[in-house]
């Protein structure tokens, strides 16, 4: 009984001595992580402080500046601080609830001086310099409380020994005037991005009154005919549009379709290809940047069944003149942008963007949110500068293959009649925006051939 | 009598210790995880066979690069005299004779897709196919809104944002229906009609959320402004 004891006790101390070594071993590594950690995290607040404090200087210096020269030197460095400080924020251990506002403030400042200095030539007038008081203000108060969050610090705070709750963290309390309007941000209002005004976009593409979810199911019916297995009423949404929306069951697939209440207008349509496939690579396909592309789609040889099931589709929707302007195909799917052509006039910001199953050729995603958007009779599309004169407006160094009439939508807010000029230079194909009215070059585009079709850049 | 205690005591602190380095350990692996990962779990597979069979490790091959296989790849970068950071880049990967690419070969696919579709496989993969697209669209919608960062990997990656990140399944390889759902949604298809935040209202704990504009609701999640 004694021996056995002994043993038991012997084993168990060596038990423990080894455990010893491998917990000193793990906790460690442990100390190690977090004080990288700890690190990185003081490191993105010292950062967002510095930003902070030049922010407050350029902004002060913007104030007492009156050549234009020097005020889109401070306007840029200003740009490039809030832009800095927007980065510094997003590092900290702290959510969106608590930094929104502050990151919101820093980007539309940003957005804000890219617009001074690209309309304004960098020359402020009375009214942005109210507006460069507000903000002036703002940043003080940020600066202020940054400035007691850095005292605790100094005195030997360590934010990651206080992130336990998750993201209510003791150290996000240190934030709570963030979020708690005692810090005022002006409404900063102008044409560029993240602009207050991109939010108020009005539907201008959709009529007023609204139909039933009746009415809406009907359209569905429509839409799917003898091919519905099945047709849920799955619920409204709101948001941007309104709508009703619905789950569509096929012989072999299911559908999502959203119906707009203005209208009955079918906004979105979309089912999973290939579910039974394991993970192919299908090559980039990133068509969001393809929106200004020729109207002599490159590869409508090659892919035209699919974008005659789109135009097909579109005209039994009651979609008359739209045509095909990007397509790419990959392995399972093919995109199909359609614009509009009205008198020889391609409508790039009525775009709508469909999707064909290859094997069938059945259109199975539909998203016409920028058409729901923009689509109105245009009237007066009448340039000012003819096309030989907007031609001589063209770079010598592109050699133009073709040139069409076109409306385009303006990089944040509006739209504007140009000429479009497709043009090889050096071995790359270009697409060159002159605008018909004033005979600025309002974009120019490369484009770059993948395996699977065709992006600009 | 106090021999019998101390052999309990004894006993006691064996299981404190015990748990306790399983629970820093299970931390550790945790924190590396987000942190270090950038190979998929078939390459993890690939890289812990190659450095055992070298002597280097001695743990399982599970495709988990945790605190073992890190100390591995360092004392196989010391060996070399590559940077000793634990990650298997370019060059390490190079030295190992390991195509980082292999999985992604071919063509030129674009690793915003990828990390989109990670993001949606690891938040949403019991979803219904239009949950998937909404929640990559949600990404998105953060993007080019002012209140978020601006980039995807920015956005993502941001802290508190998305419940996968923070405990590494945002790591996990994703299949084609999360693949299609972030190439849809890249390419414009929002069913959230701009929405900007998503929760399961049966397992969020965070109160601030239900202040939110409810837009929609697709499959559990519920969609907000």
């Amino acid at each position: 009984m004694k021996k056995g004891l002994i043993i038991l006790v012997t084993l168990l101390s060596v038990a423990v001595f080894i455990m010893g070594v491998y917990i000193f071993k793990t906790s460690n590594t442990l100390a190690t992580t977090t004080a990288s950690l700890e690190g990185l995290y003081q490191r993105s607040l010292y950062e967002l402080t510095n930003n902070v404090n030049n922010m407050e200087v350029e902004v002060s210096k913007l104030m007492v500046s009156n050549d234009s020269v020097s005020q889109q030197k401070i306007l840029s460095n200003l740009k490039q601080q809030s832009s800095d400080a927007e980065n510094s924020l997003s590092l900290l251990p702290l959510n969106s609830n608590v930094l929104g506002e502050t990151t919101k403030f820093m980007n539309q400042l940003n957005g804000y001086c890219s617009s001074l200095i690209t309309y304004n030539n960098g020359k402020i007038d009375g009214e942005d310099y109210v507006t460069l008081s507000e903000v002036h203000n703002s940043i003080n108060e940020i600066k202020t409380e940054l400035n007691t969050i850095m005292n605790r610090l100094m005195q030997g705070y360590r934010i990651s020994d206080n992130l336990s709750n998750g993201e209510e963290s003791d150290f996000s309390l240190n934030f709570i005037n963030f979020k708690n309007e005692s810090i005022n941000f002006p409404s900063l209002i102008y044409d560029g991005p993240f602009s207050d005004a991109l939010n108020q976009k009005a539907i201008k593409g959709l009529p007023e009154e609204e139909i039933t979810q009746e009415k809406a199911e009907e359209k569905v019916s429509q839409i799917f005919g003898s091919s519905i297995t099945n047709l849920s009423y799955v619920g409204e949404s709101t948001g941007n549009f309104d709508t009703y929306d619905f789950g569509v069951t096929t012989a072999d697939r299911n559908y999502y379709v959203q119906i707009t209440k203005r209208g009955g207008f079918l906004l979105s349509m979309s089912a999973n290809i290939s579910e039974d496939t394991t993970l192919q690579d299908e090559g980039s396909t990133d068509v969001q940047e393809s929106e200004y592309i020729s109207k002599e789609d490159v590869n409508a040889s090659e892919n035209e069944n699919f974008i005659n099931s789109a135009i097909k589709f579109a005209k039994s929707l009651g979609l008359e003149n739209m045509e095909s302007v990007w397509s790419a195909k990959t392995q399972h799917v093919c995109y199909v942008n359609l614009a509009p052509v009205v008198d020889d006039i391609t409508m790039y910001p009525d775009l709508i963007k469909a999707k064909i199953d290859v094997r069938s050729s059945k259109v199975v995603g539909w998203e016409a949110t920028s058409y729901a958007y923009n689509h109105v009779q245009r009237e007066d599309l009448v340039p000012t500068l003819s096309a030989t004169e907007a031609k001589n407006l063209v770079s010598t160094n592109l050699n133009i293959d073709s040139q069409r009439l076109c409306v385009i939508p303006l990089d944040f807010v509006g739209e504007t009649l140009a000429y479009e000029f497709a043009g090889q230079y050096d071995n790359y194909q270009y697409y060159l925006y002159i605008d018909a009215y004033t005979g600025k070059q309002v974009r120019v585009l490369r484009v770059i051939q993948t395996d699977q079709g065709e992006l600009v850049l | 009598m106090k021999r019998y205690l101390f052999a309990l005591s004894l006993c006691l602190l064996f299981i404190v210790g015990v748990s306790y380095a399983v629970a820093s350990f299970i931390t550790i692996q945790d924190s590396f995880q987000v942190v270090a990962t950038a190979t998929t779990t078939s390459q993890n597979k690939e890289i812990q066979t190659r450095l055992k069979k070298w002597g280097y490790y001695n743990g399982a091959i599970d495709g988990i690069l945790g605190p073992k296989s890190i100390s591995a790849i360092k004392a196989f970068q010391k060996k070399y005299g590559l940077v000793q950071d634990g990650i298997v880049g370019p060059k390490t990967a190079a030295k190992m004779g390991i195509n980082l690419g292999s999985s992604t070969s071919s063509t030129n696919s674009s690793s915003d897709t990828y990390l989109l579709a990670k993001l949606v496989y690891a938040e949403a993969r019991g979803e219904v196919y239009e949950g998937q697209v909404a929640v990559a669209a949600v990404v998105l919608n953060r993007v080019k809104s002012p209140s978020f960062p601006n980039t995807l990997s920015g956005v993502i990656y941001q802290p508190w944002a998305f419940t996968a990140v923070q405990d590494g399944q945002i790591n996990l390889e994703p299949n084609t229906t999360a693949m299609n759902a972030a190439r849809d949604a890249l390419n414009g298809w929002d069913p959230t009609h701009g929405c900007l935040f998503y929760y399961n209202p049966a397992k969020t704990t965070s109160k601030w959320i239900y202040s939110r504009q409810v837009v929609t609701t697709i499959g559990s999640h519920v969609f907000a402004l």
